[in-house]
């Protein structure tokens, strides 16, 4: 166990904060479309950068 | 003359020859360099050179290099060639700006790259040259296609390593890039950041998000695989989005810790000082080393001590296609904004010639030292101001001044005696006039002379200076 504590990982930090925040990411993703939902407001494709027009909206419920 | 590769990429290596550079890609892995090379994306990035331009082999061109390729590889392989970029440069020779431009490049091109599908695989400055002024991405083994519920991007550390907290100590602490990047190709964690920065400063904005939170959760954190472990969404636009916001986020960093442009040196205004204050001095050089460069007529010019590149920028307007070096990261940084906003051919590199930068990597071979990319490279160099720093400060004799002079240019060199008892020697010295006795323009002379044939020279108005043009002995 002992050994173990020389192969200290002084990356996991950064890598810890990208999964915490890919989890807010997440939710905000989540949120906003069950929101838009709620209030039937369709969002065109073209505002979301990152979505294809492909894709099926309700994918996005599966979260992070 | 040694022979540099690189090799730390599993799917393949990079051979240089004197006019072309090849790129080996394992056979089982070239398909999707293929499919890469052929989207439209690579296609527009390739003519407008934000990557470098590749091609596959010809038969002819593979049989031409059937010796040198024999035994290089284990593997069965695909050859590439690529465009030559005409001075490769690494991190630990860049300015701030250049590292900073080189960063928003690998963000551009992750931030592409994730609306059609692919991402890059790993981050570092080392997949960057420099061509004039404008970063290159050069490692096309870097393209892989996206597992698209994958929400996570691997080399975001690596990103922050190499890129953001390097610009960060440097912005923050005045810690020289190259001091960073010669001891460690892999730039600097946040536990070593941490170790820098005291009291309040770590908790100040951007310091307490890029180092001491990353450094508080890395200490807290059970060192195993399972950080690391794949984790699949049930939702590629979910995993998109996610990773659009951790690229944002990236930039938003980027920006925390650009440069400041008003970044002073004690070099910095000397330029303009001497322009203020000995405005004859500054026109007659100027008028000398103008005409000398037309007379010339390089087409590859070395500037030995550019501070702001003003010779650098005039040699540019006549043709050449200019390095100028200066020890100083602020003077550097200078040239290379100026050589952006006028679009010049100038490659500004933080080098001290007197100290150059050695041959770093696995057996010292992976990255050519300085000289190896210099000597005899140059037709016209200029050392303007500069020798009496070579022989004060760092104790170089004359006679090795103009030796390696005559390594550096194949035919002109444009250089500046500045006698003992000018002010500016004078201060450098600091009294220790034992150090250069019996310097007198007779002796530089006569050891230029040894090297270097005289073509004109002229005294320089409001100093005991005087400027050479000088052409190698043949």
């Amino acid at each position: 166990m002992r050994l173990l504590l020389f192969y200290t990982d002084p990356g996991s930090g950064v890598m810890l904060l990208q999964v915490l925040l890919a989890f807010l990411a997440g939710g905000l993703f989540y949120f906003r479309n069950f929101f838009r939902r709620l209030f039937g407001r369709r969002v065109p494709a073209q505002a979301e950068m990152t979505s294809s027009p492909s894709e099926d909206s309700k994918d996005a419920e599966t979260g992070v | 003359m040694s022979t540099f590769e690189s090799f730390r990429d599993p799917s393949g290596k990079v051979i240089l020859t004197d006019l072309d550079v090849w790129r080996l890609v394992k056979t089982d892995e070239v398909s999707q360099v293929m499919e890469f090379l052929d989207l439209d994306l690579c296609h527009s990035w390739q003519s407008d050179r934000t990557i470098v331009e590749t091609d596959l082999a010809t038969p002819e061109e593979i049989e031409a290099l059937k010796t040198r390729l024999n035994g290089t590889a284990d593997f069965p392989f695909t050859l590439f060639k690529h465009r030559r970029i005409e001075f490769p440069s690494f991190p630990y020779e860049w300015s701030p700006s250049m590292l900073h431009v080189a960063a928003a490049l690998t963000l551009d091109i992750c931030e592409r790259l994730l609306t059609a599908g692919w991402g890059l695989k790993d981050a570092s400055p080392f997949n960057i040259l420099f061509d004039r002024s404008k970063p290159v991405f050069v490692d096309v083994l870097s393209f892989e296609k996206r597992k698209d519920k994958d929400p996570i991007w691997l080399p975001y550390n690596q990103f922050v390593n190499t890129f953001l907290v390097p610009l960060l100590v440097n912005r923050e602490l005045s810690v020289p890039l190259r001091n960073l990047f010669l001891s460690s190709r892999d730039g600097l964690t946040a536990s070593e950041a941490a170790r820098l920065f005291r009291g309040l400063k770590k908790l100040s904005s951007p310091v307490r998000s890029m180092v001491t939170l990353p450094e508080f959760l890395s200490r807290r954190s059970q060192t195993n695989g399972n950080l690391y472990k794949p984790r699949m969404l049930g939702s590629a636009e979910t995993a998109r989005f996610i990773l659009q916001r951790s690229f944002q986020r990236l930039r938003k960093q980027l920006q925390k810790v650009a440069p400041k442009s008003t970044q002073m040196s004690n070099w910095t205004a000397y330029t303009d000082l001497n322009r203020e204050t000995i405005p004859e001095y500054m026109n007659a050089k100027q008028k000398f080393v103008i005409s000398a460069t037309r007379l010339v007529s390089p087409k590859n010019v070395l500037d030995v001590g550019c501070n702001t590149g003003y010779f650098s920028f005039e040699a540019a307007k006549l043709g050449a296609s200019v390095v100028a070096i200066d020890h100083d990261e602020a003077v550097i940084d200078r040239v290379h904004r100026g050589a952006q906003e006028q679009g010049l051919d100038v490659l500004p590199l933080v080098i001290n010639l007197s100290r150059p930068t050695p041959r770093l990597g696995w057996r010292n071979s992976e990255n050519p030292s300085f000289l190896d990319r210099t000597l005899g490279r140059f037709d016209l160099v200029l050392m303007l101001a500069v020798v009496h720093h070579m022989l004060v400060q760092e104790r170089i004799p004359l006679r090795e001044i103009f030796g390696l002079a005559a390594e550096l240019t194949t035919d002109a060199l444009v250089v500046e005696y500045v006698p003992p008892h000018d002010k500016m020697f004078r201060s450098l010295a600091r009294g220790r006039d034992h150090l250069h006795k019996g310097l007198d323009e007779r002796e530089f002379v006569a050891e230029a002379s040894k090297r270097f044939d005289i073509v004109r020279s002229e005294d320089l108005p409001q100093s005991d200076r005087r400027i050479y043009l000088m052409k190698r002995k043949k």
